[in-house]
């Protein structure tokens, strides 16, 4: 068994490297590349061409621009991915009396110190207004949804840290609302997806194309810049990974003794 | 001189990786805890999330592929274009970072699930067991 172990770590050493070296074909060595691919460039022309508006997005973020609307069936398939690695965790936690899960209030003699818990009020209310903030202006600026609801995902995992979980359903993020949310921007981003099939044009399209009749999603209403359908998708997919999180933030706080109670009902049936 | 000095970081920068990937396979691989597979599992995910972006890296400029104004002249495209990195391996790496996360999530749920029912995470008895 020693033997083993001791051939089989500098064969993997080995396969490692190979593969590392076939990836960077091209790039290994002294320094990169001058020149990007060809498929990089052409996006990089493409996505905020003012001047030929045949293959545009209509967004200076070519990253979300990419995200949502050349790669854009990729991406929809991954938040489907994201919502069901939360309802596999929902299904692993799930309790028989649903109702111990309510019983959580912490005593106030374990509470932090006054230092702790103001800092971390005012922190809260940071992160959540800056990941608004980059969730509605995703499409111009370094951001979207994913990153969006990833800073979001902070402010859960602060509030029980520093007071408790009774704290986070205080303040209005229960695990029902979660649930709701994170389903409405699954909504949102399927009506978004859809509702081109509807005037003849294709699945996911963003701006309108010479052979489809779709005239397109609105580049800008009055003053607001929104590039077309990526201001929606980043608002469905900010929905979608913070109600995500949330709720896996919730479940994996819940006290061992609602779980030890939950068990030995079982017990006393089987 | 500074010819050298940067190959000498580029040569530093690759030998991380790769030890990085050696450290990640070893855990997941040899280390039989289960909290700690998850762990080198992460940053297995991590280095290669790393490795892909730098595919993405250009020699010379390397702007962020953002362009700064909303109404843009022909000559700042053409710049632009000229410039910035490779936006497509950021791409795919905001997908793989993502499903990383939730793939990572779903795993410590079920580590905690495992610890709670059978007492372990050690994976060598967790297989012995029989609930």
């Amino acid at each position: 068994m020693k033997g083993v172990k001791i051939l089989f770590i500098p064969l993997m050493g080995l396969v490692v490297i190979l593969i590392m070296l076939i990836l960077s074909y091209g790039t290994l060595g002294y320094s990169p590349a001058e020149y990007i691919r060809s498929l990089g460039e052409f996006l990089l022309r493409q996505s905020f061409n003012v001047f030929e508006k045949e293959w545009w997005v209509g967004s200076p973020e070519v990253i979300t621009a990419t995200l949502w609307d050349y790669r854009g069936l990729d991406t929809v398939y991954e938040t489907t991915v994201f919502y069901l690695a939360v309802i596999g965790c929902v299904s692993v936690f799930r309790l028989l009396q649903p109702k111990l899960a309510e019983i959580t209030k912490e005593k106030e003699e374990y509470a932090l110190t006054v230092i702790v818990r103001v800092a971390t009020k005012i922190v809260l209310a940071v992160i959540i207004l800056i990941s608004i903030n980059i969730a509605l202006h995703g499409h111009i600026t370094p951001g979207g949804g994913f990153q969006a609801g990833s800073a979001f995902a902070i402010a859960p995992l602060l509030a029980i840290a520093a007071f408790s979980r009774y704290f986070v359903e205080k303040m209005g993020l229960k695990i029902n609302l979660s649930h709701a949310l994170r389903s409405l921007g699954l909504i949102i981003i399927a009506l978004v997806a859809l509702l081109p099939l509807f005037y003849f044009g294709y699945l996911l399209q963003n701006q309108a194309k010479p052979w489809s009749p779709f005239p397109g999603y609105p580049i800008e209403v009055s003053f607001l810049e929104l590039s077309g359908s990526l201001f929606h998708f980043d608002i469905g997919e900010y929905l979608n990974v913070a109600m995500g999180f949330l709720a896996i933030f919730l479940l994996l706080s819940l006290p061992e003794r609602v779980f030890k109670k939950d068990m030995e009902v079982v017990k006393s049936e089987s | 001189m500074t010819s050298i000095v940067s190959q000498a970081l580029w040569i530093y920068f690759y030998i991380t990786l790769i030890g990085l990937i050696a450290i990640a396979v070893y855990g997941i691989v040899v280390r039989p805890n289960l909290l700690k597979k998850i762990i080198a599992l992460s940053i297995l995910g991590d280095t290669a999330n790393t490795f892909i972006i730098f595919l993405g890296f250009r020699r010379g400029g390397a702007a962020v592929p953002i362009i700064p104004t909303i109404k843009p002249t022909l000559e700042e495209l053409l710049w632009f274009k000229e410039t910035a990195v490779d936006p497509l391996p950021q791409c795919l790496v905001i997908t793989a970072i993502v499903i990383n996360m939730s793939v990572t999530a779903f795993l410590i749920a079920l580590a905690i699930q495992l610890y709670r029912l059978y007492g372990t995470l050690d994976v060598r008895k967790a297989v012995r067991l029989r609930g």
